[in-house]
C-alpha cells in the first residue's frame, strides 16, 4: 500500500506546486509508482506546470460524483500519473472537498507514493487535503511570515489527525536576515527534509513556450539537486543535505561576468567558511538511518 | 546592474541593515507551545475536556442514538443536550435521509453529527467543518473502542 503525502504551507507562493511536481518526477525516476493530485481545488495550477491544463475529466468531476478517480488519472511527464483539478469556477462552487479522503483512499494501493498539492491557507480545502494524507510535508521559506503560517498549518494538521513529518525549506539564499535551518527545526519541532536553494532555473521553467518541471529540462540545477535529495530521503536512502554559500565578492564578480557572457554563471567555486551542523533524530522517520544536515556558509 | 553595485557597496560600507527578527520568532515559538495537547488519558471526561481545548469548542456531548448520555463536558444539563440533540437529529434524518451533519446558528453554533452509532453534539462559537468534526468524533471513538477503563 502506498503512502499519501500532503505538501502544505499555510502561506501561498512558497513553492509547494513546484516542489510537488519536481519531487514526484524525482520519485518516479527512482522506479516508484507516483500519483500527483492537484488538491488545490479552488486555485489549481499543478496542471499548468505539468503542461496538462486541457484534461477533460478532473478532480472536480470525481468529487461531484460524476466520474471515477480512475477516469481522471492521466500519464504525466517524467513517468508520473496525475490527477488535475478543474479550472471551472462553476464546478468548484459545487464540489464537496470533504470527499477527497475517500477518493484518495480508493487508489492508495495502486501507487507507492501519492503526493497531494495542498492549497494555501487553513480553510476547508486545505483541511480536506490534510485529512486525506498519511503524512504532511510542510513547505516554508526561511523568513518569519512564512514560518508563522506553516506553524498554523502544523497545528491544524495535528488537530485533524494528520502527521506532519518534516519541513522543506524553499528559496534558501543564505542571506543575513534569513532564519537558520536549525532554528526553524527547533521552532516547528520537525526535522528538515530538504533545503532548496533559490534557483533562477525554477523561475525560468515558467517562462518557456512549453512549461515543464525544471527536473526535466535542467536536471543538474541546484534546486533539482536538493529535490533529488528529498526523494532519496523519502525512499529511505540516507542523504546529506548541503547548501553552499558563496563569498559575496565572488558572487558579485560572477554576476558581473555573467552579464558579459550573457548566460548564468557557474557556481562551482566554494569558499572555506565555518561549518554548522544541525542533527535531529525523530521517531517519526523510522526508515532513515542517518539524518544529517550540513550547511556550508 | 545598479542594484548589484548598490548592494555590493552597502555590504562593503556595512550599511546592510537586514537581520533575523528574533522577537517575532520568539512569539511564533510560543504559539506552538500553547497548542500542544497530550490526550493520552484514561479518563473520558478529562479527554473530552482536552478535546474541547484542542478543537476550540465550548461543549462536547456524546450520546447514543436513543438519547442516553455516554459522556459530556456540560455540567448539569448533559441529559437535556443529549435528548434534544438526538431527537433533532432523528427528526431531520427522517425528513432528509441522506443528511450527514446538522448545523444550527443561534448566538453560537450547535452541530450534530452521527458517528458509528453515536451522536456527537458540539456547541462552539464558530462552525466546525465536517472534516474537523469527523476528526474530533474519531478521536473519541478510537478511545472508546480501545476499551480503556473509563
Amino acid at each position: 500500500m502506498g503512502t499519501v503525502y500532503a505538501l502544505a504551507s499555510g502561506k501561498g507562493g512558497v513553492g509547494k506546486t513546484t516542489i510537488t511536481a519536481n519531487l514526484g518526477i524525482a520519485l518516479a525516476q527512482r522506479g516508484k509508482k507516483v500519483l500527483l493530485v492537484d488538491a488545490d481545488i479552488a486555485m489549481a495550477n499543478l496542471s499548468l506546470l505539468l503542461g496538462m491544463q486541457s484534461s477533460p475529466i478532473t478532480l472536480h468531476d470525481v468529487l461531484l460524483g460524476e466520474s471515477s478517480l480512475q477516469d481522471a488519472i492521466y500519464d504525466g511527464p517524467g513517468g508520473i500519473s496525475f490527477v488535475p483539478s478543474g479550472l471551472s469556477f462553476e464546478s468548484y462552487r459545487r464540489v464537496d472537498s470533504a470527499r477527497l479522503a475517500g477518493v484518495i483512499a480508493s487508489v492508495k494501493e495502486d501507487f507507492d507514493y501519492v503526493l497531494l498539492d495542498a492549497p494555501a491557507g487553513i480553510e476547508t480545502n486545505v483541511m480536506s487535503a490534510l485529512s486525506a494524507s498519511d503524512n504532511v510535508l510542510l513547505v516554508t521559506m526561511p523568513v518569519s511570515p512564512s514560518i508563522a503560517d506553516v506553524l498554523k498549518t502544523k497545528i491544524v494538521a495535528e488537530r485533524l489527525g494528520a502527521k506532519p513529518i518534516g519541513l522543506i525549506v524553499n528559496f534558501v539564499r543564505n542571506e543575513k536576515g534569513e532564519v537558520f535551518p536549525d532554528d526553524i527545526m527547533k521552532m516547528l519541532e520537525l526535522p528538515i527534509y530538504g533545503l532548496v536553494p533559490y534557483d533562477e532555473d525554477i523561475r525560468k521553467s515558467f517562462m518557456r513556450e512549453k512549461i515543464m518541471p525544471t527536473i526535466l529540462f535542467k536536471p543538474n540545477s541546484k534546486a533539482v539537486e536538493s529535490i533529488n535529495q528529498i526523494a532519496e530521503k523519502l525512499t529511505g536512502v540516507a542523504t546529506t543535505i548541503k547548501i553552499k554559500k558563496q563569498n559575496p565578492i565572488i558572487s558579485f564578480l560572477n554576476k558581473l561576468f555573467a552579464i558579459f557572457k550573457r548566460k548564468p554563471s557557474s557556481k562551482k567555486k566554494e569558499t572555506k567558511t565555518k561549518k554548522t551542523e544541525a542533527k535531529e533524530t525523530f521517531d517519526e522517520v523510522p526508515e532513515i538511518s542517518e539524518d544529517s544536515i550540513e550547511i556550508e556558509e | 546592474m545598479t542594484n548589484t553595485i548598490k548592494n555590493f557597496a552597502q555590504k562593503l560600507l556595512g550599511l546592510d541593515n537586514t537581520r533575523i527578527p528574533q522577537t517575532q520568532l520568539t512569539e511564533i515559538s510560543e504559539i506552538l507551545s500553547k497548542h500542544n495537547f497530550n490526550i493520552n488519558t484514561t479518563d473520558l471526561k478529562k479527554l473530552l475536556g482536552l478535546l474541547k481545548k484542542k478543537h476550540l469548542v465550548d461543549n462536547i456531548c456524546v450520546a447514543s442514538k436513543n438519547g442516553s448520555v455516554i459522556a459530556s463536558t456540560a455540567n448539569g444539563n448533559s441529559l437535556k443536550e443529549a435528548i434534544t440533540g438526538t431527537a433533532m437529529f432523528n427528526y431531520i434524518k427522517s425528513e432528509i435521509p441522506r443528511s450527514e451533519t446538522i448545523l444550527i446558528k443561534s448566538n453560537e453554533w450547535y452541530m450534530i453529527m452521527p458517528y458509528k452509532n453515536k451522536v456527537f453534539i458540539v456547541r462552539a462559537p464558530a462552525s466546525l467543518s465536517t472534516i474537523e468534526f469527523n476528526a474530533l468524533a474519531k478521536e473519541v471513538e478510537d478511545r472508546l473502542s480501545k476499551g480503556k477503563s473509563f
